[in-house]
């Protein structure tokens, strides 16, 4: 069997597939890109100390001031694009608030904006400090830290059952999908085993199904770990739990991790409509699919040799 | 005459232990027919199933083209098997698609191009007598007509030797007559080897072809009597 008649066969294949199996490789192709992005994120987020980019900008108050001035900037820097949240926090609770913070800011307390992006803080500072001179900005922390998701032991259990759960259901679906595709095609697969062709054979145009549904969730968690910035502007949360995403530093490597997680799950893939489909067609017989005649396997040769004894 | 088939000294028995086939021998001349007759249990699809090493028996060697096929390798015996045109008792070709198309999937499947592919249908259905129906589906096919395209769907990838299991089975007189008609005037066009199975001998009177008998529930060494039909013989 040609290469050619190997494409041939997956061509027909797919325009020969019944709706409900596209249903259902359509969930097994979502679940399954949910899942690489999920690994590449879980791989590239638990890796060791991260550089601290935090979208949350400081503003202390350099005097006492009046609380009508503060709401009144509070409500204009709300309404500002860049921020998300911002309140003011007092002195009382500056006084415990984070140790790093410069001893000022725990007489007249500051302001924290959260900001979509952390590449916004210059701009949104600057346009602060204009419209309010008794503002300084306190400089952001440097150096290395750790998430609190990485302090947590049972958040990684809870987070390696999750992608091993969906790992084992994306299969699962898969599986079920190449098993109903396979029946689907018993009188195609008949036909050609008349022919001569092996069940295996038969199987190769399913292993490419099987590779095309992992590529195209590959596909869609690069493509989705590439607009990863863009989204991050659009939805704040994600913005505040992961401003490296917002900053455009990990959506190359996030991107390169899910290529990598997906090409693997691809292969996986491939092998379990190939073994799907080579299940579903060696039951294929002479007699036909359903011949009660159909033949069954003979003795081997100690029911001969028992014979040859009697 | 060289010899396309040979079978010696087959031998094997049911999983429920009754023998099926006892020092067995058959020999099918190159170009030439040969009807396998036995009631329903006695082998006959086994014997196919055989020949085309769906299954291995306990014993005995099978020789197609001078090819033990129980001794080659997988990749030479593909090569081989191509070779061999299989008309089962049971099949259901594929119901949406046309006669010309069902052709057409199974040539394209075999690595034919598509324009060679088109071509062979073409003149199978027309070697056939079914060319006027080409563009028509299996469901419109009176039994006859769709039995005949069971023998086209064997013989458009040009077999060796063909095998047809129970050609007339669910066929009545001038469906059967029609059908061995066919078969005949293919055969002989084409200087097939055709081994055919069937329940009665009046298949192999009709196709003027030597015949072999198959008994239940032990098989008697046989002796190849092209001359007479075995049913006369054994009831002696």
């Amino acid at each position: 069997m040609s290469l050619k008649s190997i494409l041939y066969l997956f061509g027909q294949l797919l325009l020969d597939a019944r709706p409900r199996v596209g249903v259902i490789a359509a969930i097994g192709i979502l679940l399954a890109f949910l899942w690489t992005l999920g690994l590449a994120l879980a791989l590239l987020l638990n890796a060791g100390q991260v550089e601290d980019v935090s979208a949350a900008l400081l503003m202390a108050l350099d005097r006492p001031t009046a609380q009508a001035e503060v709401s009144s900037l509070m409500e204009r820097s709300r309404a500002w694009p860049e921020v998300w949240r911002v309140r003011y926090v007092f002195p009382e609770q500056a006084l415990n608030a984070d140790a790093a913070l410069p001893q000022e800011t725990r007489a007249n307390g500051y302001l924290e904006l959260q900001l979509l992006s952390p590449s916004d803080r210059d701009a949104v500072a600057a346009r602060l400090s204009a419209q309010a001179s008794w503002l300084s900005l306190i400089p952001p922390p440097h150096g290395l830290i750790r998430r609190f998701w990485q302090e947590e032991p049972s958040l990684h259990a809870i987070v390696l059952g999750l992608l091993v759960g969906i790992f084992l259901v994306v299969l699962l679906i898969f599986y079920r999908a190449f098993q109903l595709l396979a029946q689907g095609w018993m009188a195609e697969g008949q036909l050609l085993k008349l022919a001569g062709l092996s069940s295996r054979t038969l199987a190769l145009p399913f292993s490419l199904v099987g590779l095309l549904c992992g590529l195209l969730a590959t596909v869609g968690a690069v493509l989705l770990a590439r607009w990863s910035p863009f989204l991050a502007r659009r939805i704040p949360l994600l913005s505040a739990w992961l401003p490296e995403l917002g900053a455009g530093r990990l959506n190359v490597e996030i991107s390169l991790e899910a290529a990598l997680i997906g090409l693997a799950l691809s292969g996986l893939v491939g092998l379990l409509a190939f073994v799907a489909a080579v299940r579903a067609f060696e039951r294929l017989c002479l007699a036909g699919r359903n011949a009660p005649g159909a033949p069954k396997l003979i003795l081997p040769k100690a029911q001969e040799r028992t014979e040859s004894q009697r | 005459m060289p010899i396309m088939v040979q079978i010696s000294e087959l031998s094997c028995s049911s999983p429920e232990g009754v023998p099926l086939f006892c020092d067995f021998h058959l020999q099918l001349e190159r170009g030439n027919l040969l009807c396998v007759v036995g009631q329903p249990g006695t082998g006959k699809t086994l014997l196919l199933s055989f020949l085309c090493r769906e299954l291995r028996p306990p014993r005995g060697q099978i020789l197609i083209d001078n090819c033990n096929i129980l001794r080659l390798s997988p990749e030479r015996f593909r090569r081989l098997r191509f070779r061999i045109g299989v008309v089962p008792q049971q099949e259901e070709p594929l119901l949406h698609r046309t006669l010309a198309g069902n052709l057409r999937f199974k040539l394209r499947a075999l690595s034919f191009s598509a324009a060679n592919a088109t071509q062979r249908a073409r003149e199978t259905l027309q070697a056939v007598g079914l060319s006027a129906q080409e563009d028509r589906y299996l469901s419109n096919l009176s039994p006859a007509e769709a039995r005949i395209f069971q023998l086209a769907l064997a013989i458009c990838s040009d077999p060796a030797l063909l095998l047809f299991d129970d050609p007339t089975s669910r066929l009545g007189a001038s469906e059967s007559e029609r059908l061995l008609a066919v078969l005949r005037s293919v055969q002989q066009r084409r200087r097939l080897s055709v081994l055919v199975t069937s329940r009665t001998a009046a298949v192999a009177d009709a196709l003027g072809a030597p015949l072999v008998s198959l008994k239940s529930p032990a098989q008697r060494p046989l002796e190849h009597t092209p001359e007479l039909p075995a049913d006369e013989d054994e009831n002696d």
